[in-house]
């Protein structure tokens, strides 16, 4: 048996889960959901309740699916992966891509070519590396279907964080988030905490790299 | 990488688990994210084959959302709201507020609404019953004596010359000419 790294030890070892709390998750409004009607069902157990046909979303288990995410973040970034953030929603693309660019790494916000991933080898003229981590800031495409990237990706053995709301299929994302996707402001959040999350394991990296 | 490709079966942790107990897959090779996910699995796992959950949600609703129905009824909603500015309270806010404290001290709990009312318009907040019209019990003299004018023709023209006599006309036609 393979000793365990020292990175794993610890639960928390970029202090990432503590940047995530209930209260900063509401003021941006990270907790309401779509209509009733457009509920998938398989985001019921996410769900607080329901206030007049508008579903509401669970803050407790949004921290703590978030905190996963970010940890698991934080550990590919740690690892030298490449993570790629992706979207389709129009109108926070601006700050997704920043976000990607703020940290060193790549985003994908545009139309999705069909086989991007899936003949990467094809489309790019050769052997490609493929992304070690998808983020999906928004999981549904421009007609609100699952994005063409969470199903890929699932394909070729890519973990996914996703940022669903109720209308969301969660299924198959690998780190689900419930949380509000349509919001700026709650965007905003999200890129920000990803970004902390994966700035704290590159320099984990550097530091640990330093000390060996 | 070898890996099936069907993402409906099993989590993408399985297939790569599977090749790698089955040989297909050398240990060295496994990719980055395989022991961070051993270590931090997901709570739930991101699997396609699963039970539909029960979609029994509670209803939120609050005791107050009752006295808002009833304000809004009465008294309509006339407030302008900046959006941007969350410190200053809604008329309704102010009404629940009011209600729920006259809730806990009043003694007498009867028609506790009208009281909270009361209350707020005695401290100057503008309330007016949407339902009321207004009625004008006013009779057409009332209106007339209403409506009469307080100045007269001379406080606009000033003192009108009275029509001339045909013999003072005449001394005037003479006085022009000069003549006695």
């Amino acid at each position: 048996m393979e000793e365990e790294p020292k990175e794993f030890l610890d639960d928390d070892y970029f202090g990432v889960r503590k940047l995530v709390t209930v209260k900063s998750l509401f003021e941006v409004g990270a907790h309401l959901g779509h209509k009733t009607g457009c509920r998938d069902p398989y985001m019921a157990p996410f769900l607080f309740g329901t206030r007049f046909d508008l579903d509401i979303i669970d803050l407790e288990q949004t921290k703590v699916m978030m905190q996963d995410a970010l940890n698991f973040a934080a550990h590919i970034a740690y690892r030298g992966g490449v993570i790629l953030f992706a979207s389709r929603y129009r109108q926070t693309l601006d700050i997704v891509e920043q976000t990607a660019k703020d940290c060193g790494e790549y985003a994908h916000c545009r139309y999705w070519r069909g086989g991007s991933f899936t003949n990467s080898n094809v489309i790019y003229k050769g052997a490609t590396r493929l992304p070690d981590l998808c983020i999906f800031v928004s999981v549904l495409n421009s007609v609100f279907e699952t994005h063409t990237g969470v199903i890929d990706s699932a394909k070729l053995l890519i973990p996914t964080i996703g940022i669903v709301d109720t209308n969301c299929d969660p299924r198959i994302i690998s780190y689900p988030i419930p949380a509000n996707d349509d919001t700026p402001v709650a965007i905003k959040l999200y890129c920000e905490l990803f970004k902390q999350a994966i700035l704290a394991g590159k320099e984990k990296k550097k530091k640990d790299q330093l000390v060996n | 990488m070898a890996g099936s490709r069907l993402e409906k079966i099993g989590t993408i942790f399985n297939r790569v688990n599977g090749l790698l107990r089955s040989g297909a897959l050398d240990p060295a090779e496994r990719p980055i994210w395989f022991d961070v996910y051993h270590r931090f699995p997901p709570k739930v796992q991101p699997e396609y084959e699963r039970p539909i959950p029960s979609q029994e949600l509670r209803q939120i609703v609050y005791p107050e959302d009752l006295i808002r129905l009833n304000f809004y009824k009465i008294y309509g909603d006339s407030d302008v709201i900046d959006l941007k500015n969350e410190s200053k309270k809604t008329t309704c806010q102010l009404f629940v507020d009011k209600y729920i404290a006259l809730l806990n001290t009043a003694e007498d709990k009867e028609d506790l609404f009208m009281k909270t009312a009361e209350t707020l318009k005695g401290q100057g907040v503008k309330l007016k019953n949407v339902n009321v019209k207004e009625v004008q019990e006013e009779t057409l003299e009332d209106t007339k004596e209403k409506n009469k004018p307080n100045f007269s023709v001379k406080d606009i023209l000033g003192d009108i010359p009275k029509k001339k006599t045909e013999d003072q006309a005449k001394n005037i036609m003479f006085d022009n000419l000069g003549l006695e």
